[in-house]
């Protein structure tokens, strides 16, 4: 076990330096990468100093290694417009969209699992059909559109809660709905035909001639194996979270990392893109490992 | 005791019970709604000059925000118009081009790559496939988005950008697919009888395993179109999609966001239609795999 | 509930069972007008094809049924005196694992991979008898040594994957027996086992049956194994019960066509035979039956009567019943 783990870290390592090599490539695939930090007052004493900066008169491995060693470092550039390091703007930035996302994560995954039980072990009724409709329409629908339809509904026609900004706790409330609402039906999917998988298997039937309370065979042991498959997705999902993450902040217009990143986007400033994208490619990383750990304590198989 | 014959009973389908079925298909809902809307996109992609009443480009300081035709308007703009005069419906119908277009290609391109690596690891095995798995993985765990955001900066807005950056995130699901089944065929016994009559890999990967993964293949591909027209309509609404004033449907929704309290049909309608469009690419893609094949299916 | 019959009574009474299936093609009678009974301590065999509604009957005993589209529409199923149809499942539940227990195929099945076998065999004891701490895990040794499980106690820590296929048997033979019920329905025990080990675990179940005197249904399509294991024999075909007699009675004097073919085709080593034996056709689909008796279509024996009324059970010899119009 201990053998595998260090083996998923030296494989989140080279990932890691996959896509920074990935991110480096793309960068100068354009064309001259100063070409990207250029904004209409940068004087040509900046353009020398940048060139130094980056080493662009050297050859690409040691590039290469500039830019790798740097962000090692934690610097991660500076932004253009703004002229502060871009990891200070992140830092700033930051706790707004671990409020929304972690808020939507909980409740869109707790969600997910309830309704995706229920629509399993209720199989074929109203309740299964329902949650099955409500699945279709979540992964349909754009979440930017759901975001301004809500904002429509209950900000602009009903006037109950605000169209958008940051504050209290009336602030959070369509965000981080909207969020888990877009969460939702991935998940849901995914555990109900698991857990349908399950509910058919012998170890369940056992469970039900040994006499054991149905609470019990649903919860104790069906869902524990129910849940492994579902973990698998987990990574995908949460690159879903933080997409929509993005876009509900732009949306919403709170002052999160994916805001910042959007804005970067449309004014052209490259660094803080370059900046939030290595960042998040090592959170994702790094969450991926945390999935795999979890992944092998609920399934002893692939413990021992 | 010897024991005597009993002969089973045969059932036999008459065949014209058979053809019954194959028009039936139209009797299908989950086939006819979908397939319609599908139409209808392709119809407005190639026909929107004929089928728009306006030209998406032209603007008019006078019929500025005006709402649908239901909704207090008039029969001149069936949607509406939005801040710069520009009829709704007339955008939509032109943005359907954008849509097409994109997933067409997309398709295309994901499908091909997918499918060559996923074909190549999964008959090659050992370490190409254990890197392939690798990369796919990371890309299927990735936010895309955030790639796509990059080329949009490192590139500039363009359909070039869109096309490659929903590329580099879309061909993983066909590669994971693809190999996936040629596991399964690998061991198959009619491959195994094919090397014992010395057919090389190549003509083993093409004559015997490729028929066998077209219908997975398909059914992926419907299923996908759902998907890129969602990530190319959330590129444009970021502002990272095809540059204005090409009419995008997910431009056309960032535009009437921050007019959302006056003018609601500009967000709203450009955005029902990707809605549509994409449950009718699911439904399709569903309805695809019960048919073909019912192993796959997820739900 | 009054116990229907008097001292000595058998242990279970099946009377008239009936368990159909409601499918969107019509209704399956899985089983279809069943009866037997099984005496305190003794061993029945229920014997049938694939489809013969041999499992569907030992689920039935237990009501669990497959859900959705099967129930059990009629019979009587007397436990002790005590009708189990007419239970309501909480109360059935506390027969379930502790009075009437089950042994399924598939020992890698039927145990649940994320728990060790420890817990899974101390479930029902914690269930039923409501043990725990020391009582109750020397309980569970106990079950685990009954099987002749070698040094039950370290096993308890092992998960069902760390263990061969005839060890985890052995385990699912503990849950079984771990709350001493008066009956076990062993379902296919020893299909899914390699040949070496399947003798291997019969003998521990009729050396168990000697230890506890449980009273064991030996469901299986192995005539042969049925021939070794049990008392007395009761033969399925299409959901309904074709022949029943005591194991010797059956292979010396069997009455039903279909008993006849089975017994003939057992390759026995005492016999020259230049061509094994075995019976054309396959058993009906159990949709739309035709009239009459269900063998037929495959009879050697078949006369005209057959074809029109589906014989009743027809007692051939003392305790040797038949359902079949040759016998009458």
């Amino acid at each position: 076990m201990g053998r595998q783990l260090v083996i998923r870290l030296i494989q989140t390592v080279v990932s890691l330096l996959g896509m920074s090599l990935l991110v480096f490539v793309l960068v100068r695939v354009s064309g001259d990468p100063v070409d990207l930090m250029r904004t209409s007052t940068t004087t040509e004493a900046e353009i020398a100093n940048i060139r130094v900066q980056w080493g662009l008169d050297k050859s690409y491995p040691e590039q290469y290694w500039l830019f790798v060693s740097g962000m090692a470092q934690g610097d991660l550039g500076k932004s253009l417009i703004q002229q502060r390091p871009v990891m200070t703007m992140i830092g700033e930035a930051l706790p707004v969209s671990l409020s929304l996302d972690g808020l939507a994560f909980v409740l869109g995954i707790g969600l997910a699992l309830v309704l995706g039980v229920l629509a399993a072990t209720k199989r074929d009724t109203w309740l299964d059909n329902g949650v099955k409709f409500l699945a279709i329409l979540g992964q349909a629908a754009p979440s930017f559109w759901v975001g301004i339809v809500a904002i429509y509904i209950f900000a602009v026609y009903w006037h109950w809660l605000p169209t958008s900004g940051m504050g209290g706790p009336e602030y959070f409330v369509l965000p981080v709905l909207v969020l888990a609402f877009s969460l939702m039906p991935g998940m849901m999917r995914l555990v109900r035909s698991s857990m349908l998988d399950v509910l058919g298997s012998e170890y369940v039937k056992l469970a039900r001639i040994k006499g054991l309370p149905e609470r019990t065979v649903i919860w104790k042991h069906a869902l524990r194996n129910a849940l492994i498959a579902p973990l698998t997705a987990a990574g995908a999902i949460f690159a879903g979270l933080i997409t929509g993450g993005v876009i509900l902040e732009t949306v919403f217009a709170w002052p999160g990392v994916g805001r910042l990143l959007v804005t970067a986007v449309s004014g052209r400033d490259f660094p803080v893109v370059q900046g939030i994208t290595m960042m998040v490619a090592v959170v994702v990383l790094v969450i991926n490992l945390l999935v795999d750990i979890a992944y092998a304590y609920v399934d002893p198989r692939i413990r021992t | 005791m010897d024991v005597a014959l009993g002969r089973p009973e045969l059932v036999v389908e008459a065949g014209a019970a058979r053809s019954q079925r194959r028009w039936d298909i139209f009797l299908q809902l989950n086939f006819c709604l979908p397939a319609a809307m599908l139409l209808l996109l392709v119809v407005s992609a190639i026909f929107a000059t004929q089928l728009a009443p306006y030209d998406p480009l032209h603007t008019s300081l006078t019929e500025r925000l005006r709402p649908p035709a239901f909704a207090g308007g008039t029969q001149a703009h069936l949607l509406g118009t939005d801040k710069l005069g520009r009829d709704v419906l007339s955008r939509i119908i032109f943005g359907s081009r954008v849509s097409l277009t994109v997933s067409l290609v997309v398709i295309l391109i994901t499908a091909s790559i997918g499918t060559a690596l996923g074909i190549l690891g999964g008959y090659l095995g050992g370490w190409v496939d254990g890197l392939l798995m690798r990369i796919t993985d990371i890309s299927l765990a990735f936010p895309g988005i955030l790639i796509a955001l990059l080329l949009a900066v490192t590139l500039g807005p363009s359909l070039t950008t869109v096309v490659l950056a929903i590329s580099l995130l879309g061909w993983a699901p066909y590669a994971r697919l693809i190999r996936g089944e040629v596991l399964k065929l690998r061991t198959a016994d009619f491959v195994l009888q094919a090397r014992i009559m010395g057919c090389s890999s190549l003509r083993i990967m093409v004559t015997h395993i490729f028929p066998n993964i077209v219908n997975p293949l398909l059914i992926l591909a419907t299923l996908s179109v759902g998907l890129i027209i969602l990530l190319e309509s959330t590129l444009s609404f970021l502002g990272a999609g095809i540059p204005p004033p090409i009419a995008t449907w997910g431009s056309m929704v960032s535009d009437g966001r921050s007019l959302i309290d006056t003018a609601w049909w500009i967000s709203f309608f450009p955005g029902l239609a990707i809605g549509l469009v994409v449950l009718s690419g699911n439904f399709l893609g569903d309805w695809l795999r019960d048919r073909l094949d019912p192993r796959l299916r997820q739900i | 509930m009054e116990p229907v019959y008097r001292w000595p009574q058998p242990l279970l009474q099946v009377d008239d069972l009936r368990t159909y299936f409601y499918t969107r093609r019509g209704v399956v009678k899985a089983v279809d007008g069943v009866s037997f009974s099984v005496a305190p301590g003794e061993t029945l065999g229920i014997v049938g094809e694939s489809g013969s509604g041999k499992t569907m009957t030992s689920l039935s005993l237990l009501r669990l049924v497959p859900q959705p589209g099967g129930k059990i529409v009629g019979g009587k199923i007397l436990f002790e005196g005590v009708d189990l149809l007419q239970l309501s499942e909480e109360e059935m539940r506390e027969y379930r694992g502790s009075k009437i227990s089950m042994i399924l195929q598939d020992p890698m099945a039927s145990l649940n991979p994320v728990y060790t076998i420890g817990e899974q065999v101390a479930e029902p004891l914690r269930q039923h008898q409501h043990l725990a701490g020391k009582t109750l895990w020397d309980q569970v040794t106990e079950a685990l040594r009954l099987l002749r499980i070698p040094s039950p106690r370290e096993r308890l820590e092992n998960y069902p994957h760390q263990m061969s296929g005839g060890m985890r048997q052995r385990v699912v033979g503990g849950i079984a027996i771990s709350c001493r019920p008066k009956l076990i329905i062993a379902d296919e025990p020893t299909t899914a086992l390699d040949a070496t080990i399947q003798a291997q675990y019969l003998a521990l179940l009729k050396d168990l049956q000697r230890q506890t005197n449980v009273a064991m249904i030996f469901v299986s399509h192995d005539f042969g194994i049925v021939a070794r294991m049990c008392d007395r024999v009761a033969v399925m075909y299409a959901g309904k019960i074709v022949e029943t007699a005591t194991v010797r009675e059956l292979f010396s004097n069997p009455q039903h066509p279909y008993t006849i073919g089975l017994v003939n085709s057992v390759p026995r080593l005492d016999r020259k035979v230049e061509r094994l034996a075995s019976i054309e056709g396959q058993p009906p689909a159990l949709l739309n039956l035709p009239p009459g008796c269900r063998f037929a279509p495959r009879c050697y024996a078949v006369f005209d009567r057959c074809h029109v009324a589906e014989p009743p059970s027809i007692e051939a010899a003392p305790e040797h019943f038949a359902a079949c119009w040759r016998v009458a």
